[in-house]
């Protein structure tokens, strides 16, 4: 029995799948609780690197969500926080947030992606899906497109990401790095004061010309960092 | 297995070597700390400006810290200081007379009559020596340079406040203060008595301890609840009382105003004695063998004798206020391991009119013997043995025709300047 085998035993016994939230080829997502406590957690397996779950396992940030365990055999399997709230695209659902709202939120996610990013992370997937509102919190969920940045590498070398939030690296023209994650936070600033990709509608005023920076094509032109998007804001 | 094993500390769940969580009884097995995240420049500026304000706040407190001294709180009745080289061990005590070593005396209980709204609480005393016995007081005090002794009050109320202190010349505490209590309001409770000592040095000592105000109940009995009009009568009282007494309670018995042919015992009960104002008199012995935690009043009796014998024998601590002793061999004695005191009252014609002689027993409760008329007695005072060091004060009493106004053979410090005698 391997140390991924026996974490994935003690799921299967002492917790129950309360539901499934995602499922795909890669692997599947579900609420799991525990049997005598009724704790619930996110259960992941999936195909691909566990090494971002396992470098946020002693990481305490009230934007990311807490990870229990993460074990790695050619598989993943992570045992996470189970965020209660609501997700930003359930949100966004025929309703915009005011500038104050938005600015808030991307301020929050600038602080998750900080944490990542200093870990040598890029999330890859900054979307409204991703993100849950927790009060007044927004906390960036799901890292399983997520990648630890190689300097010796010059692309990507899996297009992971989401069309339409994904940098134009992502899609293998350069190594994404942690200016990829700028150019989808940038997408999603957009997405909440306007509706719209910026491709269709642009935000207005200061905060359009935010998002303009952060989804230049070039990565060098964008916010070099989360820390450098957060003084503008 | 193939892997290396441990179990869990809290469940004792085989896990991983490396596990982060005890997917059985969900514990954390290792540590977490919160990610450190970056603030906006405009708030890391104004971060920044507080962090230096507070440094420079800390900085200066610091410096002024430094240069007013340390703050030594023992937080209790003891502490060790040093300085110079020495060592000195400061211990509070509300007893006289310190031990060798000395030990602290945290909680003194002080029980107070319930018929007694204020008075004085036994002295705070400072002792000081090097933690081994050996006295440190005038080495101690050279290095004071200023003293405070405070009190907290008890639930809202100050029960104590200090009425003295002083350097005391009869003891070998180092400095003394003589709290008093006010309880007006009959209540019990504690006081803090603490000590702040600064020192030359610039350091500050401090010490405190409690007195705890405890009440005694006070019973009074007159002629309406017993029978008083003869001797017989109140030794049937007394007897009564000896046997059925509470113990922690004082009785006073408002005496008739008659003469009682013969004299009377009181023991085992705390008992006070209160003459009418019409004139209450004894003609034989009133012995005070209360055996009580409490001294007797004896207020306002008259002792009339033959020539003979005793007018009042205590062999526990009695207070006799305006009373009178007249013509007998001993007035007022005060021996077998206790003491009288005696205020406002009248010794003529005695053989001798108050005879201290308390070998080796209590300290006095009250050095004041003023305002009391010696008066053609053989020997008005004798003191013949008296424990303690504090000085017996005679001020503003008259002493005339006597034999001898006060025959000190035990070397007691009495304080006769302000007497009033026949040269005057």
């Amino acid at each position: 029995m391997t140390l991924y085998e026996s974490f994935l035993e003690a799921v299967t016994t002492e917790y129950d799948t309360l539901r499934v939230l995602k499922q795909s080829p890669r692997g599947t997502v579900s609420v799991v609780r525990h049997k005598k406590s009724g704790t619930c957690y996110v259960f992941r397996r999936y195909s691909g690197s566990g090494e971002v779950y396992r470098r946020l396992l002693p990481v305490l940030c009230p934007h990311l969500p807490q990870i229990m365990e993460a074990e790695q055999d050619g598989q993943t399997a992570v045992l996470e926080e189970y965020v209660q709230g609501d997700t930003l695209a359930e949100l966004l659902m025929g309703a915009r947030l005011t500038e104050r709202e938005a600015r808030q939120v991307t301020m929050q996610l600038c602080q998750a992606l900080h944490v990542l990013h200093s870990m040598g992370a890029v999330h890859r997937d900054v979307k409204p899906e991703n993100v849950i509102l927790r009060g007044s919190d927004a906390v960036l969920i799901d890292f399983d497109a997520a990648r630890i940045y190689k300097d010796e590498s010059e692309s990507d070398t899996q297009v992971l990401g989401t069309t339409g939030f994904a940098a134009p690296e992502q899609y293998g023209i350069f190594q994404s790095d942690e200016r990829a994650d700028i150019f989808s936070l940038g997408v999603l600033l957009n997405i909440m004061l306007t509706g719209k990709h910026p491709s269709r509608e642009m935000a207005a005023g200061k905060m359009g010309r935010i998002v303009r920076k952060c989804t230049m094509t070039a990565p060098e032109q964008r916010y070099q960092s989360a820390r450098a998007l957060m003084e503008v804001l | 297995m193939n892997f290396e094993e441990k179990r869990c500390p809290h469940c004792g769940a085989l896990l991983v070597e490396n596990a982060s969580f005890c997917p059985y009884c969900e514990s954390v097995l290792i540590e977490k700390r919160p990610a450190e995240m970056p603030k906006p420049k405009r708030r890391r500026r104004i971060t920044a400006a507080l962090l230096l304000a507070a440094i420079l706040v800390v900085t200066l407190t610091a410096v002024g810290f430094a240069n007013r001294g340390k703050i030594i709180d023992a937080q209790g009745a003891e502490l060790t200081y040093e300085a110079d080289g020495q060592t000195f061990h400061l211990a509070l005590s509300f007893e006289s007379q310190g031990g060798a070593p000395f030990f602290g005396q945290p909680l003194f209980t002080v029980e107070v009559r319930e018929d007694q709204v204020r008075g004085q609480v036994s002295s705070s005393h400072v002792f000081v020596d090097n933690g081994g016995g050996v006295d440190k007081k005038n080495e101690f005090l050279a290095l004071v340079d200023h003293y405070e002794v405070t009190t907290t009050p008890c639930d809202g109320i100050t029960l104590l406040q200090i009425d003295e202190t002083f350097l005391p010349t009869n003891s070998n505490a180092a400095i003394e203060a003589i709290p008093s209590y006010h309880t007006e309001q009959l209540k019990e409770g504690e006081g803090n008595v603490i000590w702040t000592i600064y020192l030359k040095n610039g350091d500050t000592l401090r010490l405190r301890h409690t007195a705890k105000i405890t009440r005694v109940p006070v019973v009074t009995l007159t002629e309406n609840d017993y029978p008083m009009a003869t001797v017989d009568d109140l030794n049937a009282l007394l007897d009564t009382l000896a046997h059925e007494a509470d113990r922690k309670s004082v009785y006073i018995l408002q005496l008739t105003a008659v003469t009682y042919e013969g004299g009377l015992t009181v023991k085992n009960f705390c008992c006070d004695l209160v003459g009418s104002e019409g004139g209450t008199t004894f003609t034989g012995t009133v012995t005070i063998a209360t055996r009580g935690i409490h001294p007797s009043n004896i207020t306002n009796v008259r002792f009339m004798g033959d020539g003979t014998g005793i007018g009042l024998s205590a062999s526990e601590g009695a207070f006799l206020h305006r009373c009178t002793f007249e013509n007998w061999e001993i007035g007022a004695y005060g021996g077998l391991g206790s003491w009288v005191n005696a205020t406002g009252c009248t010794f003529r014609g005695n053989g001798v009119g108050l005879w201290l002689d308390n070998r080796g027993g209590a300290t006095c409760s009250g050095s004041y013997y003023g305002d009391s008329v010696y008066e053609d007695n053989g020997t008005a005072v004798r003191i013949a043995a008296m424990p303690g060091t504090e000085t017996l004060d005679f001020n503003n009493c008259m002493f005339r025709g006597n034999g001898v106004n006060v025959e000190n053979t035990a070397g007691y410090a009495v304080d006769l300047s302000q007497i009033v005698t026949a040269d005057n």
